[in-house]
């Protein structure tokens, strides 16, 4: 079963290849993926699925990480793979497969390390602080319509993670390059998240961790050609319920991001519920 | 649209099934009993940042890793590592903190067996 779902994985490009055409996601100003780490991210430990914790996987540790995210017309496949550089340091690499009803195609490939800079152990628990940066290459498929260049991100995660209770917050900065006159705007995320373990299960027993998330985004204004484009833009925040249930070494989450307020400069545009199903594995 | 559609979701349902039987292995292991771990393990770790089942995993991947270890076990809720030395084995508290730090933890404290169970 593993071998075949290995092999779907590698077929997947192929897949999505054929008879792609121009995705509308660049023309969304409100755009779904904003860059590395700016999704749902990799989950190391126990961490938020909407926004990013502080946590790193262990030296020369290695994971995987399939996540399913359907908003609206658009439909997501990112694969994460993870590497443990050393135990303060973990580097990601990001292969979002995208699908929207104009087209399929690799989307924006991106690059992030984190680093745990700071951590406070006590019995049962660990306080962190880290600080995650990434790139974004911009999507080569859409010869037409502008995307923008590569998109640099910078943030700051906390957490304290115990037997019972989580509390993550994070802050991140994304800079999105202008290219072949489209300047896309800044964005900038921010989360908290407070989660709980309502059975103290032990080692080799099912876990089973339940989060709440609230998510905040700011898009600025795209240029093109030197003018502001009008619909572009806006505010959104969001609550987003999900769960997180792992043995040992595999993990399967799940949650569902939902507006709750949003001030977009267009009125036109309506900020969609997401849904993420993933499955991770580290070893 | 679809044909994409019906792929991605296939395949993540792959992926999901086949790490089923991995989950289902796991949940119908037994670990061994409490009194058998407590009294006949070579070496108790006390490791403080211990919450949660899936970030103890490195921790077990990396003193398994050592050479004169046969076997691991964990119990969270006390925050403490068993380790089953092979016969005629030993690990200085140098090595074992080393680990302990590479999977992203850190030592409180060392228990040797002396004798007939733990001491420390």
């Amino acid at each position: 079963m593993l071998l075949l779902a290995l092999l779907a994985l590698h077929a997947l490009p192929a897949l999505l290849s054929a008879g792609a055409g121009v995705s509308p996601l660049a023309a969304q100003l409100v755009p779904t993926r904003p860059g590395p780490g700016a999704g749902p991210a990799t989950g190391l430990r126990h961490e938020p699925i909407f926004g990013i914790g502080p946590h790193t996987t262990w030296r020369g540790g290695m994971g995987i990480e399939i996540e399913l995210e359907d908003a609206g017309e658009e439909r997501v496949l990112p694969v994460e793979i993870l590497y443990g550089v050393t135990e303060e340091i973990t580097a990601t690499l990001v292969l979002p497969f995208a699908n929207a009803p104009a087209g399929a195609s690799l989307g924006e490939v991106g690059i992030r390390a984190k680093w745990r800079f700071f951590t406070r152990y006590s019995p049962g628990q660990i306080d962190a602080l880290a600080l995650v940066g990434g790139v974004t290459l911009p999507r080569t498929s859409l010869a037409d319509v502008p995307v923008g260049g590569p998109v640099v991100m910078l943030g700051l995660a906390a957490g304290r993670e115990s037997r019972r209770w989580y509390y993550f917050g994070g802050v991140r900065g994304a800079v999105r390059f202008a290219d072949d006159g489209w300047d896309p705007g800044e964005l900038i995320l921010g989360n908290l998240a407070w989660g709980v373990r309502p059975w103290l299960s032990e080692y080799r027993a099912p876990d089973f961790v339940l989060l709440i998330e609230g998510n905040g985004r700011f898009t600025g204004r795209t240029s093109a050609n030197g003018e502001q484009v009008r619909a572009s833009g806006g505010r959104v925040l969001s609550v987003s319920p999900g769960f997180l249930l792992s043995i040992r070494n595999v993990m399967l989450k799940g949650g569902v991001d939902v507006p709750v307020w949003t001030d977009l400069n267009d009125p036109d545009v309506t900020a969609d519920t997401k849904l993420v199903a993933a499955v991770e594995l580290h070893w | 649209m679809e044909k994409m559609t019906r792929g991605l979701t296939l395949s993540f349902l792959l992926l999901a099934a086949s790490v089923t039987p991995i989950v289902a292995q796991e949940a119908g292991s037994k670990p061994a009993a409490e009194a058998e771990v407590v009294d006949s393990a070579d070496i108790v770790l006390g490791v403080d940042g211990l919450a949660c089942p899936f970030c103890a995993y490195g921790l077990e991947k990396k003193l398994k890793a050592l050479d004169a270890t046969d076997r691991v076990e964990v119990k969270l809720n006390e925050g403490e590592v068993f380790i089953f030395l092979k016969a005629g084995e030993t690990l200085d508290d140098a090595i074992l903190t080393e680990a302990v730090k590479d999977a992203g933890f850190v030592v409180r404290g060392i228990r040797r067996r002396s004798g007939a169970k733990v001491e420390g």
